[in-house]
């Protein structure tokens, strides 16, 4: 088996309905992370991004695939530093958008290796829930969709609706 | 025997057993109810269901507050679908003896027009009933509409009200027969106008019914005290005054049958009046003394049979409706007495004589309390009569992107001789295209999806998460949606091919991904979470668009080099689930002639067994097509039949881009303490792939056969053997 460095791009979105730069069509996100390299590195290998990511120390478990109905979130761990904390307060509530990338490269590259890096899955999904404490923020992320209440349809009898039947 | 044991139990060498659990001596005790379950209990009745039940004859059922108001979903295509539809009544009305029925059909905007041959009311159509002059119309507002008009009342006709302080109703049949007690009520604090309509057979023009003030009596519903003397007084009476019915002033005979008598308005009369304070209704009981064929000694007697007569009755809290209007250019001017209206209220105008234009205005202008103006579309001087049908300054914000079907005519039960009844049977109607929605099956077309009825599953689910505001059509960013868009184009054509349709209405409040979750398989799809975003996946390897008969490529091929040592397990399906069994399908007939019925359809293999276990699956929900049953049963039991277990197993980091549904191969050499090693390959279908920090994945895969030449054996299964269907 080969070795990997394995890292983590993270991209906050803080409306999940603008997402990409009108004029260029690229994702332009509210805020940008990754978990390995210590300088800003560009995730040059995703042609639909363009930009640095700045270092920021988090943990992300999560990724993968399942049955829409089995329980798939995505947990992101960061240092409670003042701006998470901010982005946390504004994040949860579900409109906003985390587009999370799981990157592999080849061991022991000083930054971003195009020729060996690679993107092998990708978690998009919204805040769901959120704490913090003195030291950490952690994130709940999935698609922020209740698997649980009744949704559809949504429009109900109203009382005002109804006229009244009247007899004598 | 009976009665219960506890405490312990004898068994057969003597010793005395404790029973854990005595469930299978005991008989349970009814279980709990859940509180707060009213809503959810009605919604799930069969009583108030909106798919047509088997009982056509039947009362029509009323909506109640807080039951759902249905999607009917569905398009019809070649002959397959459409949507049959029992919806509630939420209103109904009458004008002049005209009855107007409101019904709530859909959320969202219906496509279909509603046409007469395809509604019926009980067991017969409207295109022949008796009063050839019904009208269908569908009533919709959006959400905007409405969020930028609120008092925008969005029903039309003039004859049904917005809210529920306007209403008309027509009272049971006064029957002419003495001693017969009559029982009428209103608000004496609202408008109240009442009319008579003669009732009868053959000539009446003589008959009137007679009865004296003594045989009045009225009561305060409040508290249900007489204030009988007090009404009389009101009135003028004493207890010998002479009161009749139908009787006609102008000859002083009787009115001919289906005369309409009129009585005018009452205006509210001042706090305190007879002492029945507000809210509550004056209650009026008369007793027939006598039904007089010759009223009029001087003109002959009558030579028909007078049934009764039968009133009709508005009351509203707002000044009266009708009204006098005078065009003159666009300016349109309308007095109509302590009319309420202020500048901005949107009206609905009902001409009822004059060349003027009906419809929906905006007041411009307030002269004075019984004048107001709006400016027509079109320019005109002419003047007459009119009708207001709005309550002002309502805030009509409920009845936004509902389609309501009005229907205005006599769909009253037949009468029976001497009866009028005031109730309908059930309406069914049937509509060809359902709401209107995005249609990403067709992908963009010049960067906006194209609107419409769709019968695709994929278009339902981004219709689903549209008005749960999760979706806006090409506004949202494809990496936003909540479904993978790129391939629902692919699938809408698969399900095109195989005739894989949605047809049918959706009545209960659901959970989408649930809903989703559980409706895939039946379309040959799963409903997968990849990487947070949903999205649609065949269950069988396509080739294009059709299902694959060649040999399979499998997505990636692990060996004992990429298998981590210890990971790998084997789970086989319990024999219940392996063993052949007789599929029976329920769907729905959907034949637009004849109100759709609920229909099964057997399936099994040939060489299956003729009183082999039984599993029933039920797509009446959806499915109109007997050959989407057929195709779904064929499909689960050759799945049963040739799969036969599930695996896991950990990797290395994939790097090939691996999905739920993707097809692998296994190819690994079990190596065990005693020496038989050998070599295993088996085909899979993953169902569930994960990612660690530590470098590692897990997948979970179900078997999936192959044939010798390496095509999928359900596919081969499902397209080759022999099935019996009946």
């Amino acid at each position: 088996m080969n070795n990997y460095d394995i890292m983590c791009f993270l991209e906050y979105y803080a409306d999940r309905t603008i997402v990409r730069d009108p004029i260029t069509g690229k994702r332009s996100p509210t805020a940008r992370w990754q978990n390995f390299y210590q300088s800003p590195q560009a995730l040059s290998i995703d042609a639909d991004i363009t930009g640095n990511y700045p270092y920021l120390a988090f943990s992300a478990d999560g990724f993968g695939s399942a049955t829409a109905a089995s329980i798939n979130n995505f947990q992101v761990n960061a240092a409670a530093v003042a701006y998470m904390v901010d982005i946390t307060e504004q994040a949860v509530g579900g409109t906003s958008l985390i587009i999370a990338s799981l990157v592999i490269q080849d061991v022991g590259q000083d930054a971003i290796d195009p020729a060996s890096a690679e993107v092998i899955s990708r978690y998009i999904g919204s805040v769901e829930s959120a704490s913090i404490d003195d030291i950490a923020v952690d994130w709940t992320v999935n698609p922020a969709i209740d698997k649980k209440k009744g949704q559809v349809p949504s429009r109900k009898i109203a009382s005002n609706l109804i006229g009244r039947f009247v007899g004598q | 025997m009976k009665g219960t044991y506890s405490g312990v139990f004898q068994g057969s060498l003597g010793f005395h057993t404790p029973l854990k659990d005595s469930s299978n001596l005991t008989a349970a005790p009814q279980p709990k109810a859940a509180p707060a379950r009213a809503a959810k209990k009605l919604d799930d009745s069969l009583l108030t269901g909106k798919k047509p039940s088997a009982d056509i004859d039947k009362r029509q059922q009323l909506a109640t507050p807080g039951e759902t108001i249905p999607i009917v979903f569905g398009k019809r295509v070649d002959d397959i679908g459409g949507v049959w539809v029992q919806p509630s009544l939420v209103k109904a009305g009458t004008r002049l003896y005209v009855g107007s029925f409101l019904y709530a059909i859909s959320q969202g905007k219906i496509i279909s027009s509603p046409v007469k041959y395809r509604t019926w009311v009980g067991p017969q159509s409207l295109a022949f009933f008796a009063d050839q002059t019904i009208t269908l119309q569908h009533d919709y507002a959006t959400a905007a509409d409405l969020a930028a008009a609120p008092d925008t009342c969005p029903i039309g006709g003039g004859t049904l009200f917005c809210g529920v302080e306007t209403y008309s109703y027509l009272s049971q049949l006064n029957k002419a027969t003495a001693g017969n007690v009559y029982t009428y009520s209103y608000d004496p604090y609202s408008y109240y106008t009442t009319r008579n309509i003669t009732r009868g057979l053959g000539d009446t023009s003589n008959t009137v019914m007679t009865l004296t003030a003594n045989d009045v009596q009225a009561f305060n519903s409040d508290d249900g005290s007489d204030v009988t003397a007090a009404y009389w007084a009101y009135r003028g009476w004493i207890s010998s005054t002479p009161l009749q019915l139908n009787q006609n002033p102008a000859t002083l005979g009787g009115y001919t049958v289906g005369t309409i008598e009129e009585f005018g308005t009452l205006v509210p009369e001042p706090p305190g009046f007879l002492g029945i304070p507000s809210g509550a209704r004056l209650v009026i009981q008369f007793t027939l003394a006598a039904v007089n064929t010759q009223n009029n000694p001087a003109l002959p007697a009558s030579t028909g049979t007078l049934y009764g007569v039968q009133q009709e009755n508005i009351e509203s809290p707002y000044s009266f409706l009708d009204g006098t209007y005078s065009q003159s250019g666009t300016t349109v001017t309308v007095t109509a007495t302590a009319h309420g209206r202020i500048v901005g209220n949107t009206v609905y105008v009902e001409i009822t004589s004059g060349n003027g234009v009906e419809g929906t205005y905006t007041v411009a202008t307030v002269p004075n309390a019984n004048s107001f103006t709006y400016t027509a579309g079109t320019s005109l001087t002419t003047s007459g009569n009119l009708y207001l049908s709005l309550t002002p300054g309502a805030d009509n914000s409920a009845y936004a992107d509902i389609t309501f079907l009005r229907v205005e005519g006599n769909i009253y039960d037949p009468p029976s001789e001497g009866s009028y009844p005031t109730t309908t049977k059930q309406l069914f109607i049937y509509y060809e295209e359902g709401v209107e929605v995005d249609l990403y099956s067709g992908g963009l077309v010049s960067s906006v999806y194209p609107r419409g009825a769709s019968n695709q599953l994929v278009d339902l689910a981004m219709y689903l998460f549209t008005i749960y505001k999760r979706a806006d059509g090409a506004n949202t960013s494809d990496i936003a949606s909540p479904i993978y868009t790129d391939n629902l184009t692919s699938i809408a054509d698969f399900a095109d091919l195989y005739g894989f349709f949605y047809n049918g209405v959706l009545e209960n409040a659901v959970n989408i991904i649930e809903l989703l979750s559980s409706l895939a398989p039946y379309f040959f799809l799963s409903f997968l979470s990849v990487g947070g975003q949903y999205r649609f996946e065949p269950v069988l390897p396509l080739d294009g668009n059709v299902l694959d008969e060649t040999a399979l490529t499998p997505a990636a091929i692990f060996t004992e080099d990429e298998i981590l040592p210890g990971s790998f397990s084997k789970s086989f399906y319990p024999i219940a689930d392996r063993q052949d069994f007789i599929a029976v399908m329920l769907y729905r007939e959907a034949n637009p002639s004849s109100i759709s019925i609920q229909r099964t359809i057997q399936v099994a293999y040939d060489t299956t067994a003729l009183d082999a276990p039984v599993e029933q699956f039920d797509m009446t929900d959806f499915c109109t097509y007997d050959f989407h049953a057929t195709s779904y049963a064929q499909f689960e039991l050759a799945k049963r039949r040739l799969s036969t277990h599930s695996i896991s197993f950990q990797t290395a980091l994939i790097v090939t881009g691996l999905k739920p549904t993707d097809i692998i191969k296994i190819d690994r050499q079990r190596i065990t303490s005693t020496g038989d090693n050998r070599a295993e390959v088996e085909w899979y279908q993953i169902t569930s792939i994960s990612y660690d920090a530590e470098g590692s994945s897990t997948i979970q895969a179900e078997h999936f056969p192959v044939t010798g030449a390496d095509v999928s054996a359900i596919t081969y299964s499902l397209l080759n053997d022999s099935f019996r269907i009946v």
